[in-house]
């Protein structure tokens, strides 16, 4: 069954404010756009519920407290998780790992290792390395697949029984290559490691159940799914997140202070200290009430169509090296490839003006570019509002490219 | 021919595609690599001085786009012969054709042998390209920087 993208592109005010048809939007793994039901519920908090959370007596605050404690619910749900306790707010998904890297960090030293993989951003990677910069933490690299995956067959060689941390994507933001978790949840138990997904990539893609996928920590941002900038979510095991300390402190984290003596909060508001992203809060949970209201499996086939067709386009043309996995399966729609002789930016800024939205370069992940011996490469991906003459416009712009800077 | 708004325009092309003085210099005195973490365009400079100061050779590594390219390449043509200051004051006359609120009417006036990156004002209209412009000038500064402290005299 076909999407009805006319009406999904109606749900995103963008296609209507910024060039309607003449905009093919293909940046979406850098940032989705907003749907009109997150914008509206930001502007309807704002207007009816400003105020501060967990300080207030007052009707308006109330409404808020209401609306953050409800959001937190609603990313509970989105995820699987046991209890919204277990749901803590940040900024983006980089916020969320660092927060994850800083506060496993602390009860690590010299000789203890964490392990990460080649393909991971950098918002996954650079973390874990100052890790080893302020504690002394080692810090080891999962291999590639030919297919530009994680090589989780290299698991058994890689993890030692000093491992205590394994962060990875579970999906590339290159590759579009998804990770199974399952083989590294083993691997990570069988030494009392704990599992960091990244899914900056995947939550707008994949059904997830953090219980089910056995991980510890899961990050990801709202503006990838369909929400505002400025808000992140770390889920953090129950267990887990009680027994961790704060990396940083200030109002509302602490249930008592008295001399230099501190009790902190429980989770999650021991990690929340300051005033959180509220208004950011309540349109993330609309976005995932918006998403969660479609049809998903119609979605990622949708989607998935899409892919092969531009996977299909490219490989009919010359001069190009796809990187990821060969097929639209076992990748989130992601496509990303260079082209012999262009440089990514300069087919990006041609794309650009045949109205095509896409990214080039080396996507913040820098040891997977060298990995694959590449500079950079030019990034298309997909949303449910995409259709098949974003794809041709794509294709199209290409050629042009190609003719204009040989 | 060129248009004001064309940035891959045939003079950009052409310097790009000249590669003119890529490559490493033998007896360099100064070295200078600037980068930018925007774009990831990157580039290595090597300059040698005359006795006289000015600067004898200039060559270039580029890892960028075209522009990057061009740039470095529309430098390694206009340096040779030039005062070794001529670098930070094309450096400063690009980015100015490049950002100043008003269009400077003619930034490279004083400067005629760098006249060439005119061809780089329709990078303008463009704020996330104007570092692979600059960033070829912005190392050949710390190259010319570094072969004048080589040069210079030990007191």
């Amino acid at each position: 069954m076909s999407l009805a993208v006319a009406e999904m592109r109606a749900a995103f005010p963008a296609f209507a404010e910024a060039g309607g048809a003449g905009l093919h939007y293909l940046d979406n793994a850098a940032m989705t756009q907003m749907a009109a039901a997150a914008m509206a519920a930001v502007e309807h908090h704002s207007r009816s519920a400003r105020a501060n959370v967990r300080r207030g007596l007052y009707a308006l605050a109330e409404r808020a407290d209401a609306a953050y404690d409800a959001a937190r619910a609603r990313v509970a749900a989105f995820l699987g998780a046991a209890d919204p306790a277990e749901v803590v707010f940040t900024a983006n998904a980089t916020a969320a790992l660092n927060l994850a890297a800083q506060a496993l960090g602390a009860e690590l030293g010299p000789g203890d290792e964490v392990v990460v993989s080649r393909l991971e951003h950098h918002s996954n990677l650079l973390p874990w390395l100052l890790l080893g910069r302020t504690r002394g933490v080692t810090v080891r690299t999962l291999p590639l697949t030919p297919e530009g995956g994680i090589d989780t067959g290299a698991l058994a060689a890689t993890i030692g029984p000093r491992c205590r941390v394994i962060a990875l994507s579970h999906a590339s933001n290159v590759t579009g290559a998804v990770l199974d978790p399952a083989p590294v949840v083993a691997a990570a138990r069988r030494v009392g490691a704990r599992v960091v997904l990244d899914g900056a990539q995947a939550a707008a893609h994949l059904p997830l159940d953090v219980r089910g996928l056995g991980v510890d920590f899961y990050a990801f941002s709202g503006h990838k799914v369909f929400g505002p900038t400025g808000i992140g979510v770390l889920w953090g095991r129950q267990s887990v997140l009680a027994g961790l300390p704060p990396p940083w402190a200030g109002g509302g984290m602490v249930e008592e202070v008295a001399g230099e003596s501190l009790v902190f909060a429980p989770p999650p508001q021991r990690f929340e200290a300051g005033t959180p992203p509220v208004e950011q809060a309540v349109g993330l949970a609309a976005a995932l009430d918006w998403l969660t209201a479609q049809d998903r499996l119609a979605l990622t086939a949708h989607q998935r169509r899409l892919t092969a067709q531009l996977l299909d386009g490219l490989a009919a043309r010359p001069g190009v090296r796809l990187v990821g996995p060969p097929t639209a399966a076992g990748r989130v729609p992601v496509v990303s490839f260079g082209l012999d002789g262009l440089h990514p930016h300069d087919v990006c800024q041609v794309l650009a003006e045949c109205g095509v939205a896409v990214r080039g370069g080396s996507h913040c992940a820098q040891p997977l570019l060298a990995a694959l011996e590449l500079d950079g490469v030019v990034r298309a991906s997909f949303a449910p509002y995409n259709d098949e003459d974003d794809v041709a416009a794509l294709l199209d712009g290409l050629d042009a490219a190609r003719r204009l800077l040989g | 021919m060129d248009t004001e708004d064309q940035l891959y325009g045939e003079t950009v092309k052409a310097l790009a595609a000249s590669a003119f003085g890529a490559g490493r210099l033998a007896d360099a005195q100064g070295r200078g690599r600037a980068a930018s973490p925007l774009c990831g365009d990157r580039a290595d400079i090597e300059v040698r001085l005359a006795a006289d100061g000015t600067i004898a050779a200039l060559a270039h590594q580029v890892r960028g786009c075209l522009v990057c390219r061009a740039a470095a390449a529309a430098l390694a043509q206009a340096a040779p012969g030039q005062a070794a200051e001529s670098v930070a004051a094309a450096h400063r006359a690009l980015a100015a054709l490049l950002t100043a609120s008003v269009t400077p009417p003619e930034p490279f006036a004083g400067l005629p042998a760098f006249a060439a990156f005119q061809a780089f004002a329709p990078l303008r209209r463009h704020r996330a390209r104007h570092e692979c412009a600059l960033v070829p000038l912005r190392a050949a500064e710390a190259a010319v920087a570094q072969a004048q402290a080589e040069s210079r005299p030990v007191a």
